[in-house]
C-alpha cells in the first residue's frame, strides 16, 4: 500500500494504519525535528504530537495530493506551536555533540568530527525559518515545489530564500570556524 | 547571466537538482567570476558536510509512546457517544469544505457579511416582514385590549382608572371593549373612574352608537359632575340627540343650578 492509499485508510477509521506510517516516516521526522530544535526530549515529543494530529485531523486529508507535503505541513504547524508554548528557546547546544556518532569511522578524523559540530551549531544559530528550510531541502530531500507548497509561496522565493539560508549558514559557520576556511 | 541570477542556482547547483541546462551555464560563469567560484566553494564546503550529519535513532520510548497513544485512541473512538460523533461528522464535514489559507477565510467572511448586509436591506424594505410588524402590532393591541377589560373589572379604583387611561391608547378598540367602557360608565360606583371613561370616550365619539350611549347615559347619571363631563362632551361632538335630554335636565326641579347652567350652554352650542 502506498502512504496516499494508507492514510486514506486511516481516515475512513481503520486507524491501525497509522502503525505502517509511523514505521515509515517516525525516523526521519525524529531527525526533521532533532536537527531544527537540537534538543532530544523536544524532538521525541514533537514526533508522537505530529502523529496525534495525524489522527486528529484525518478528515482534512484529501488524498488528492503528495502525502509527505500534508504530514509536514502538521510537522510545521505542531513544531511553531512548540515553539510559541515553549516560550523559552529549548535548543540545547551542549547536546549537540551527541549528534555525532560516538565512534568515529577509520576514515572519520577528528578534525572532521569537529567541523560537523560546529556545523550543527551554526544551523541551530540561523532563524527558524532558514533552518527549517534547510532541513527540508538537505535532510528531507523535499523539492522546491513540495517546500512552496508547504511553505505557501513560489518556487522562485523558495530559490532565493534557499540561496540565503545557504549563505548565512556558510558565514556563521566560517565564522565559528575562525574564519580558517574560505571568505565569503 | 548576471552573479546574482547564478548565485540563486547555486543550492540547487550543489544538490545536482539543476537543469544541465542551467547547470552548464553556472559551471561556465564560475569559471570566470572569481566571486562566485568562492562562494560556490564555501557553500560546497558546508553542504558537503550537511551530508556528514548522521541521521539518529529516536529512543525507544517514541515507538512504544506512539502505540499506546494509538490504542487509547482507538478506545476513545469506541467509547465515543453516538451522539457526538455526529457532532464530529458534522465538524469533519465542515473542515473539509472551510478553506485553510487566512486570505480564502477572510474572503468567505466579508462575503457572509455582504450578503447579512443586503437580507437586511430586503427586510428593511421588502412587503413580507412589514406584515410580520403589522400582525405583531395587532397582537399587541388585543392584549392590551385584554389588560384593559381586566383592569376595568377590577375592585380597586385605581385599577380600574389604569384601565380607562390605557384603553385610550388602543387605536381600533373592538364593540367589546367600547361596551366595557360604556358599563363602567353607566355603573361605577367611584365618580372620578366614570369621569375618565367620558374623557376616554371622546376619541371614540366618531361611532353613533356611542354618541348614543353617552345621550342615554346623561339621562340616568346623578353626579352633577359626570353629568357636566358628558354635557360639555355631547356639546363638543354636537350631537343632536343630546338636545331633548338637555332640555329634560334644565326643566327637572331637582337639577344643580350649575348642571342647568352648563346644559343651556351646550343646548346653544349644538344648535
Amino acid at each position: 500500500m502506498t502512504d496516499n492509499e494508507l492514510m486514506l485508510a486511516v481516515r475512513g477509521g481503520d486507524i491501525d494504519k497509522l502503525g505502517q506510517l509511523f514505521e515509515t516516516h517516525h525516523k526521519r521526522l525524529y531527525n526533521f525535528f532533532r536537527q531544527h530544535t537540537g534538543n532530544r526530549q523536544a524532538s521525541e515529543d514533537l514526533v508522537q504530537e505530529v502523529f496525534l494530529r495525524m489522527l486528529k485531523y484525518r478528515h482534512t486529508y484529501k488524498g488528492d495530493g503528495n502525502f509527505e507535503s500534508w504530514m509536514y505541513g502538521i510537522t510545521r504547524n505542531a513544531r511553531i506551536d512548540y515553539y510559541r508554548e515553549h516560550s523559552v528557546e529549548y535548543v540545547d547546544l551542549e547536546e549537540t555533540g551527541n549528534l555525532i556518532r560516538d565512534t568515529p569511522g577509520p576514515e572519520e578524523s577528528f578534525s572532521q568530527k569537529s567541523d560537523i559540530a560546529v556545523l550543527q551549531r551554526a544551523l541551530l544559530k540561523l532563524p527558524e525559518d532558514k533552518r527549517e528550510l534547510l532541513v527540508m531541502s538537505r535532510f528531507n530531500n523535499m523539492r522546491y515545489k513540495e517546500i512552496g507548497k508547504i511553505l505557501g509561496c513560489t518556487v522562485g522565493a523558495v530559490k532565493v530564500r534557499m540561496y540565503r539560508a545557504m549563505k548565512e549558514l556558510t558565514d556563521t559557520f566560517m565564522e565559528l570556524t575562525g574564519g580558517g576556511h574560505h571568505e565569503m | 547571466m548576471k552573479c546574482e541570477t547564478i548565485q540563486a542556482n547555486i543550492p540547487e547547483y550543489l544538490s545536482g537538482t539543476l537543469d544541465s541546462e542551467t547547470s552548464q551555464q553556472v559551471k561556465m560563469h564560475i569559471s570566470e567570476c572569481t566571486t562566485c567560484r568562492q562562494k560556490v566553494e564555501a557553500m560546497n564546503l558546508v553542504w558537503s558536510k550537511l551530508e556528514q550529519i548522521p541521521e539518529e535513532e529516536p529512543g525507544f520510548a517514541v515507538r512504544s509512546r506512539f502505540y499506546h497513544m494509538l490504542e487509547a485512541y482507538k478506545i476513545g473512538m469506541n467509547n465515543a457517544p453516538a451522539k457526538k460523533a455526529v457532532i464530529e461528522r458534522v465538524n469533519e464535514w465542515l473542515a473539509v469544505w472551510w478553506p485553510r489559507k487566512p486570505v480564502f477565510q477572510f474572503g468567505i467572511t466579508v462575503a457572509v457579511l455582504i450578503l447579512g448586509i443586503l437580507i437586511g436591506f430586503r427586510m428593511n424594505f421588502g412587503t413580507g416582514p412589514k406584515n410580520e410588524i403589522t400582525q405583531l402590532k395587532d397582537e399587541m393591541s388585543e392584549m392590551r385590549q385584554l389588560v384593559t377589560l381586566s383592569l376595568l373589572t377590577r375592585p380597586s379604583a385605581i385599577d380600574r382608572l389604569q384601565g380607562v387611561a390605557m384603553s385610550k391608547d388602543i387605536i381600533n378598540p373592538d364593540e367589546k371593549h367600547l361596551s366595557a367602557l360604556i358599563n363602567t360608565l353607566n355603573t361605577d360606583p367611584n365618580v372620578n373612574v366614570r369621569l375618565a371613561v367620558v374623557t376616554a370616550l371622546e376619541q371614540f365619539s366618531d361611532t353613533l352608537w356611542v354618541r348614543n350611549e353617552l345621550v342615554q347615559s346623561l339621562e340616568h347619571q346623578q353626579s352633577p359632575l359626570v353629568q357636566i363631563y358628558l354635557i360639555d362632551l355631547l356639546a363638543k361632538i354636537r350631537e343632536q340627540n343630546a338636545l331633548e335630554t338637555l332640555k329634560t335636565i334644565i326643566d327637572n326641579p331637582e337639577t344643580m343650578e350649575p348642571v342647568k347652567k352648563r346644559a343651556r350652554l351646550g343646548m346653544e352650542k349644538i344648535i
